[in-house]
């Protein structure tokens, strides 16, 4: 009996539609899930169970020029978080913040910073001690998702000893991150904030190394994965300095009694930069972990300035160092010789109606040119620069290298300035000031500016017969193979002044350190012959600026030096005995090697 | 009766057939799971499983072989018991956990939940077989909402909002076969679409002004009309008031649903590993026992709710596809058992129990390739746990009954 009377006549249709419908729309899902999406839902489950751990590379150590080792890195505990496995994330913030001594919020910004990262351990606190870690190792299961890794960090082994230009290493911000776009960064990666540190990051840092690993839900590592071999962390290259270590402590002790000042070695034949010290100073430990809001703004408002490099980045009145080019650019102009007198000295110089001082009150009398080097007399180079004239006298100290940033190796070099015609004319209006100008800038004072650099390597250049050489701070960059890249000296130009002038200009700034009335005498290093040059730069915020400039020995000079001591009054009672005892450790260090 | 002649030539051997294999799926699936890093190696589920599905069978034959008009006589019996046992819950349930919906019959755990399943299809077919439906008017079923109030009650107090809602389908389906107009349903339905759109005044507008238009439409009585209305109206009210009553981990799962990125690590987190392990394995899967969303653990409940996910990552779309059509197939059968039988009540009942298996099937399969809020349904014959399998293998038998005895009246 098949023909079948339906109760339901209705039920036979509608029911079934609704069914195949559902089952339709799961058909469909599944194949959207399976098929359309299958590529990334498979990235996402390899990444799931895949644990990329970053290895970070060691970065390269720094030297001094004898191999003695400046800047190492040492290894330290960070506190991590891997995102992904963050359980109760409040509570577990909550108490990690608790153990580290943040604050929550600070961990919590932290998250949010590397929101697309949620498989990577995201460093949280750094240099963690002994102590802190053993705590979180203890608490480790109400910490879900919290990891300790070791990584290396960066260690000044010597505190603040060169701490302008070896510079801080810091956590790469978000702003570096993507105008960097490398694949060598990462969030919580170190990079070089300062110094030589951010000249040669790119040698310093290595390649960073991965470890996969296979890891359960809870975070368990199962292990490595079987057909991903880590890669290796590849260190970074080694820095070896022109730095002469035993000078740059005896620098920085010779210069410690001042508040504000700088110094810089260099070696006349070749540039090297043997010291180089700037006071105030830091301690770039301080960059290395996770420097402190009140650190840093510490030491960004200190008034002294600590951060900035003064030996590159400011720029002072030479002083009478610049006489040195005033009597070359007379010489060389042929307006004056050797012997060469003016109208003598009695303690000021009438110019047009305005009387000029020299320093001399009392008047230094008649003075030929390596006199009037020896005791700075003002007068003899009002008279001098006069007679050369201001264009001549601007061409020629532009001609050797002032005004002109001389190219060291390091980020904010300054220029300097060497006023001339076109300046006054901007700055003052062509009819608002006279040729008196020029007697200002004949001694070094008015709008002259100089870095104390300029100043070293002038000094440089006259001891070595007139080359300029590029004054460098990186002698070699070692890699771990052994290669290496040697920074050959580099010469970058020539004094303009003649061979017997130069030997001129040398017996003047000789008797300036050698002469019974010189300015310099309490530079001198018995048993060596020394030329330099005292100066007292006038400025308008205090106490004269204090300079000495010297090379030594005379002859084949092997270094050249220039001091400043900011506020320190006459050059010749406060640099000239810093250089003197610089010099001095340099030349019979020397003697001994 | 015995069980040579259920075997005999009216019997749907293909339906018994599927659900065996569903179930052998589901024993192979969960010995799968039991291979995860983070089980316990010893757990041996997938003989339990077998255990249950060696009772389940009994327990289906056993059903089958009664005739339904017992049923038809016991329902009320069986009824007011499912509710006792519910009542019990309250008595000697330890609420501790949150939830509580087992009942601890000498170290065996039942859910009396799921026996008021059954017990409700009864009652509901029972009550449903013995009135004249074809007038057109909403009275005569509203005794049925009051039968299923009871259970479902209950069930939500456990709580337990999947299950209550699975009533909700059986009303639904078993209301339609009795030949209830598809707009008188709407309309007796209405207070629970009320409450989904009351969450958002601007639906609720909407909501009120298709209920009118379906009320002009559909025309009843002016007290019906009225009361309709007003009930609709006070429902939308009184809604977000309890919204604030909810426990905060169902309202968390119906925001999650709204919006999973809400929660990643949280019950969002269910959702997406789900939807990671189904999709990693793409058209073929990642071969048996290879899932690794399923052996590192990232997959949650892995042998219960999220079986089919489990199952998914290692059979890929072409495995998934054998378990959909398995199953469109079963049910498919349980509609023809349902139209075929010449019984009002037995009819009732089958599409009663194809509600069932609609419901968990698209719920549970919805649950885990993320169409569907997580509500902790099992997926019928392969997710591991008793109650369920011996309930599902009971109405397999009432499906088998129906179909064996469809001439009689």
């Amino acid at each position: 009996m098949k023909t079948s009377r339906r109760l339901h006549d209705r039920t036979e249709l509608i029911p079934l539609l609704v069914v195949l419908a559902l089952f339709f729309v799961l058909v469909f899902r599944l194949f959207f899930l399976q098929v359309v999406r299958a590529q990334t839902y498979r990235r996402l489950s390899e990444e799931n169970r895949i644990r990329v751990i970053p290895v970070d590379a060691p970065r390269g150590h720094v030297l001094d020029r004898n191999g003695n080792v400046l800047v190492c890195n040492r290894p330290s505990y960070v506190a991590s978080i891997v995102p992904f496995k963050l359980r109760q994330m409040e509570r577990t913030i909550e108490t990690l913040a608790a153990f580290l001594g943040m604050e929550p919020g600070q961990i919590s910004d932290r998250l949010n910073e590397s929101r697309q990262r949620r498989f990577e351990p995201l460093k949280i606190k750094r240099d963690i001690d002994f102590q802190t870690l053993a705590v979180l190792q203890e608490h480790k299961l109400d910490l879900p998702g919290v990891i300790y890794q070791v990584e290396p960090r960066r260690e000044y082994l010597y505190g603040d000893l060169a701490a302008h230009l070896l510079g801080t290493v810091g956590e790469i911000s978000s702003a570096e991150l993507s105008e960097l776009r490398s694949s060598k960064y990462r969030h919580g990666s170190l990079i070089g904030k300062g110094g030589l540190e951010k000249q040669y990051e790119r040698f310093l840092r290595g390649d960073d190394g991965v470890q996969y690993v296979e890891v359960s839900a809870v975070g368990r590592e199962i292990g490595p994965l079987p057909n991903r071999p880590a890669m290796e962390a590849r260190p970074g290259n080694d820095l070896v300095l022109t730095i002469d270590l035993a000078l740059q402590q005896t620098a920085e002790i010779a210069l410690s009694d001042s508040a504000a000042g700088a110094l810089v070695a260099l070696d006349p034949s070749s540039g090297e930069i043997l010291a180089m010290v700037s006071r105030p100073a830091f301690d770039p430990n301080l960059f290395s972990s996770v420097i402190t809001e009140s650190t840093w703004q510490a030491l960004n408002e200190d008034p002294g300035h600590p951060l900035l490099n003064r030996a590159i980045q400011s720029t002072y009145p030479p002083g009478s160092i610049l006489k040195v080019l005033t009597a070359a650019a007379g010489l060389e102009a042929g307006v004056i010789t050797e012997h060469t007198r003016f109208s003598p000295c009695t303690g000021a110089f009438k110019y047009g109606d305005r009387w000029f001082g020299c320093w001399q009150s009392w008047g230094h009398g008649s003075l030929s040119l390596v006199g009037a080097l020896a005791q700075s007399c003002d007068v003899y180079f009002y008279q001098l620069g006069l007679k050369v004239g201001l264009d001549r006298w601007s061409e020629f100290a532009s001609s050797c290298g002032m005004g002109t940033a001389l190219g060291v190796d390091l980020a904010g070099e300054a220029r300097g300035l060497v006023p001339d015609r076109e300046f006054f004319n901007d700055h003052y209006g062509r009819r608002n000031w006279g040729p008196g100008v020029l007697l200002n800038l004949a001694i070094g004072q008015g709008e002259n500016l100089a870095t104390p650099l300029q100043m070293a390597s002038l000094m440089a250049a006259i001891g070595n017969e007139g080359t300029i050489y590029r004054p460098h701070l990186v002698r070699e960059i070692r890699s771990l193979s052994g290669k290496s890249l040697d920074q050959s000296p580099e010469v970058i130009g020539q004094l303009p002044i003649s061979p017997e002038h130069i030997r001129l200009l040398k017996k003047g700034l000789l008797a300036v350190v050698h002469n019974r009335q010189g300015t310099g005498r309490q530079a001198a290093v018995p048993g060596f012959e020394i030329g330099g040059k005292t100066g007292t730069a006038q400025n308008p915020h205090g106490e004269d600026h204090a300079w000495f400039a010297a090379f030594a020995p005379l002859e084949r000079p092997r270094i050249a030096v220039a001091v400043i001591v900011e506020h320190g009054g006459h050059g010749g009672a406060v640099a000239a005995p810093i250089a003197g005892r610089v010099m001095e450790a340099y030349l019979r260090g020397n003697e001994a090697r | 009766m015995s069980i040579a002649t259920i075997s005999g030539r009216n019997m749907d051997i293909w339906m018994v057939l599927m659900v065996l294999i569903l179930c052998g799926l589901g024993v192979v699936t969960i010995y799968g799971t039991l291979q995860s890093s983070e089980v316990s190696s010893n757990s041996r589920l997938h003989v339990k499983q077998l255990l249950w599905i060696g009772l389940g069978t009994v327990a289906m034959v056993i059903t089958a072989s009664v005739t339904y008009k017992a049923y038809y006589v016991l329902a009320p019996v069986l009824y007011l018991l499912s509710l006792l046992s519910l009542g019990l819950l309250f008595i000697l349930g330890d609420r501790s956990a949150g939830a509580n919906r087992w009942l601890d019959l000498g170290g065996f755990f039942w859910q009396p939940a799921e026996t008021a399943k059954v017990a409700t299809i009864f009652m509901l077919a029972h009550y449903l077989s013995g009135r004249k439906t074809a007038g057109g008017s909403i009275k005569p079923f509203l005794p049925a909402l009051g039968i299923l109030t009871l259970p479902v009650l209950l069930i939500i107090q456990q709580p337990d909002l999947g299950t209550s809602l699975v009533f909700v389908a059986i009303l639904v389906a078993m209301l339609y076969g009795a030949g209830m107009k598809p707009i008188d349903l709407f309309l007796l339905l209405s207070p629970a679409l009320s409450v989904v759109c009351a969450f958002h005044l601007v639906s609720w507008m909407i909501f009120i002004c298709v209920l009118l238009v379906m009320l002009y439409l559909a025309r009843p009585r002016f007290l019906s009309t009225a009361t309709i209305f007003l009930i609709n109206f006070a429902v939308g009210i009184v809604t977000p008031i309890l919204w604030r009553g909810l426990h905060e981990y169902q309202q968390k799962r119906i925001l999650v649903f709204l919006d999973p990125g809400r929660d990643p690590l949280g019950a969002g987190y269910q959702v997406i590993q789900s939807k990671v392990a189904l999709g990693s394995g793409g058209f073929l899967g990642k071969g048996f026992l290879q899932g690794t969303q399923t052996k590192l653990a990232f997959l949650p409940a892995q042998h219960t709710d999220f079986i089919f996910s489990t199952y998914g990552e290692q059979f890929g779309f072409l495995g998934s596809l054998l378990i959909l059509v398995l199953f469109l197939w079963f049910i498919i059968r349980g509609l023809r058992a349902a139209q075929m039988a010449r019984n009002r009540f037995a009819s009732l009942v089958a599409l009663g129990a194809v509600a069932v298996f609609c419901f968990h099937i698209f719920v549970n399969l919805g649950v885990a390739m993320g169409i569907m809020p997580v509500t902790g349904l099992p997926l019928p014959f392969m997710s591991y746990g008793g109650s369920s399998m011996i309930t599902n293998m009971i109405l397999v038998g009432l499906l088998l009954n129906v179909r064996y005895r469809w001439q009689e009246y």
